[in-house]
């Protein structure tokens, strides 16, 4: 098999197994589907080719989602860090470019010799900035508490979309199903 | 070899399926080949693999892992006895369905359109 072909394959696997997470399909069968759908490329590309076989193969993440039904009850962990990341990123940014403005501020104004605190002047979801700039500008210290709100939002949009709680109602729910 | 129509043999594919495997059990693309071989080149695996899925999940077939000597394991299905109750069940469906067309289609020289009706 050439190079791009194996390039093709993988692309494909890859694609798969992303929809196969993101549908809440467990580690293990993912591993074996994977495994499945490499063989079959291998096989098909054998008769036609392996653009020939990419195209009967069809939708991937139809075949996915099919695979996903016996797991429509499970917490959908990667669905939940794909939507926590960027709330994180977000935050993360926003807090570096209030310090550097914070900072910049208190250069600027020339006051020197005492700390000052964000507070009074930029409150940024409870986290204070201080910054100190020595008589004659000799020096400068900067300090900051703890950014919470850059682990809480993030921590409680995750739990949001991914839905742990399923563990427990998606278990009460199958075992309703199963005595009917 | 003329193409079947696409809602038609969706219809018909859990069927074709579960006859299939009743006689021997395979793995998705010695499954499609088969189809293929049998009068159906329109099948393509992006068909069939979810078809294969919805009717494992509905617990009439199930699968285990085959080693093979010149691969990976490959996937095999087999059909349960829930899944021979089904492909009875749709046997005799398709057995009426075809029937009460056969009924109608047999004799389309009858299907004519009432006469003497004046606007």
């Amino acid at each position: 098999m050439s190079t791009f072909d194996t390039i093709r394959r993988e692309s494909a696997v890859q694609g798969f197994d992303f929809w196969m997470d993101y549908h809440g399909v467990p580690g293990r069968q993912r591993r074996v589907e994977r495994r499945e759908l490499r063989a079959g490329l291998d096989e098909a590309a054998g008769h036609g080719g392996m653009r020939q076989a990419l195209r009967d193969v069809g939708s991937l993440r139809e075949r996915a989602e099919a695979l996903a039904e016996p797991y429509s009850h499970r917490p959908r962990w990667a669905v939940g860090a794909f939507a926590a990341v960027p709330v994180f990123a977000a935050l993360l940014y926003g807090w570096l470019f209030s310090s550097i403005a914070f900072v910049e501020g208190v250069v600027a104004s020339g006051v020197t010799g005492r700390e000052v605190r964000s507070s009074d002047v930029l409150p940024w979801l409870g986290t204070e900035f201080t910054a100190t700039v020595e008589p004659g500008g000799g020096g400068l210290s900067v300090g900051s508490g703890l950014p919470w709100a850059l682990l809480v939002l993030p921590l409680l949009v995750f739990l949001l979309v991914a839905r742990p709680w399923r563990l427990v109602t998606g278990r009460g729910s199958r075992a309703a199903a199963g005595a009917h | 070899m003329a193409q079947h129509d696409a809602q038609m043999l969706k219809g018909v594919l859990a069927l074709l399926l579960l006859s299939l495997l009743a006689t021997e059990d395979g793995y998705g693309y010695s499954i499609v080949t088969r189809l293929k071989a049998a009068g159906f080149p329109e099948l393509a695996e992006g068909t069939v693999y979810p078809a294969l899925t919805r009717l494992e999940n509905a617990g009439h077939l199930e699968s285990y892992l085959v080693r093979s000597g010149s691969g990976p394991a490959r996937k095999y299905y087999r059909i349960t006895a829930t899944g021979r109750q089904e492909l009875a069940d749709r046997t005799r469906s398709w057995h009426e369905l075809s029937t009460a067309v056969a009924t109608i289609t047999s004799h389309p020289s009858d299907t004519t359109t009432p006469q003497g009706v004046s606007a």
